[in-house]
């Protein structure tokens, strides 16, 4: 996303026109979707909640005039929309709202592996190790980790996103990560 | 010999500091091998791929989005049959009431901050304190949230509670000064929340850096019996209406 896009954007939001925020809907769906997934772990909740990010980012669009990154300001209103949904249904973990109807875990193998029993097998259980550590973050943890690992964004946006100061952006993603270190340390074997 | 720290480590792994070269670690095996498994793990993680989104997703979120863009915002309940002109009326003479009260019995203001004041109507400044307050209510749900969050089975029989407690230190500085705006603006039940929500903060802060299990769950059940999360949140929201509602009416007179 550059810059230019960035403005191009805000200016589009601004406008309030609806047919122009379909253009937003078009440019900025599917990377909702990506970190609202990897907020919930559930397809379904993922989806719902792009919807209601645009809704939420519709009916506030008066108060963003003033705010000068319009990616930073749609993701941090995914990452409350995600964040209030988790807190609604905290008790379940990740693993168990990965959607499947076979009630198991979806099967994916690594790039170039042939898909043999065995390393089908491993690779699921790669994915349910991952998926456990990254269940066993807080919400903010886990959207902090997401903003950072998955979507690349700077500490300063990440910061923006979730209404931390630099520090506690920092903090919050060196917490997440020793979580992860700690869960997944069986798997790597590293320790200090 | 002082090792690179876990967290020099995990920065260095993720980019999140300028890559500065590193003497020690160009030279020691164990902080190398450390930087090799932390950087295993991240490329483990980068494996979990989320699945692809529906081809047709922008279409489907717009389908269902069209026909609720054009629902009015939910609007509060009036509770009396007051034109809302009158409210705003009333409030801005009760804050210069209070404004001027207040000037008799308080140091005078900093000249800059007189002329801000001259040049502000009350009614903005109202506005401007009820954005501030619901932003400040946004970031103090989710720090409550973050600490309600329950503890997994897997972690440390200790936890780290040291980001929460910066973060709460910063929430009591403003805090105090919106409790004091709200009280002077009139917002009795913002002002009323804000003096609650100030000793849930100040327990936060004033916790151990480091809590074991059992203290984080006392913390945790003092938290939810004082039932503050559920008052910011419907303080948040309440805000946010009223917020909303103000803009639009601003709109539909065209002083936007």
């Amino acid at each position: 996303m550059t810059k230019v896009e960035d403005e191009s954007d805000a200016v589009t939001a601004a406008s309030g026109e609806p047919e122009a925020f379909r253009l937003l809907v078009d440019r900025y769906s599917r990377r909702l979707f990506r970190l609202a997934y990897r907020m919930t772990g559930n397809v379904q909740d993922a989806e719902d909640l792009v919807q209601e990010t645009f809704l939420r980012a519709y009916r506030s669009r008066d108060t963003f005039q003033a705010r000068a990154n319009f990616s930073t300001w749609i993701y941090r209103i995914c990452v409350n929309a995600s964040l209030d949904h988790v807190r609604k249904r905290r008790a379940q973990p990740i693993a168990e709202t990965i959607d499947d109807p076979e009630g198991g875990v979806q099967s994916e193998s690594l790039p170039g592996d042939t898909a043999t029993p065995e390393r089908l097998l491993l690779s699921q259980e790669a994915r349910r190790a991952v998926e456990a550590a990254l269940a066993s973050l807080s919400p903010v943890e886990r959207a902090a980790f997401a903003l950072r690992h998955y979507e690349q964004l700077s500490i300063s946006e990440i910061g923006a996103a979730l209404g931390l100061r630099e520090a506690a952006t920092k903090n919050t993603i060196f917490r997440g990560v020793q979580k992860l270190r700690r869960s997944l340390q069986p798997l790597h074997g590293g320790s200090r | 010999m002082k090792h690179s720290s876990e967290r020099e480590l995990i920065a260095r792994a993720m980019g999140m500091d300028a890559a500065a070269p590193d003497p020690h670690l160009e030279q020691c095996a164990a902080c190398q091998k450390q930087l090799r498994d932390i950087g295993q793990m991240l490329r483990q993680l980068s494996s979990w791929e989320a699945p692809e989104p529906p081809a047709n997703l922008p279409d489907r979120v717009w389908h269902g989005l069209a026909t609720r863009l054009e629902e009015p915002p939910r609007r509060p309940r009036r509770w009396l049959p007051i034109p809302a002109g009158v409210i705003w009326a009333t409030a801005a003479i009760l804050l210069a009431a209070g404004s001027y009260w207040m000037g008799r019995w308080q140091r005078p203001a900093p000249p800059a901050a007189s002329r801000m004041a001259v040049l502000t109507p009350p009614t903005t400044r109202t506005q401007v304190l009820l954005v501030v307050v619901q932003a400040h209510l946004d970031r103090t749900q989710v720090l409550l949230l973050d600490l309600a969050h329950p503890l997994p089975v897997a972690d440390a029989h200790q936890v780290n509670l040291s980001s929460e407690q910066q973060w709460a230190r910063e929430l009591i500085a403003s805090n105090r000064l919106y409790e004091q705006g709200a009280d002077a603006a009139g917002q009795d039940a913002t002002a009323h929340l804000l003096a609650e929500l100030e000793p849930v903060l100040l327990q936060i802060a004033h916790s151990p850096a480091e809590v074991t299990r059992q203290q984080w769950r006392e913390l945790q059940d003092r938290i939810a019996a004082s039932g503050i999360l559920f008052k910011v949140r419907v303080a948040d929201q309440t805000l946010q209406t009223r917020i909303h509602s103000q803009v639009d009416s601003k709109e539909q007179k065209g002083t936007l």
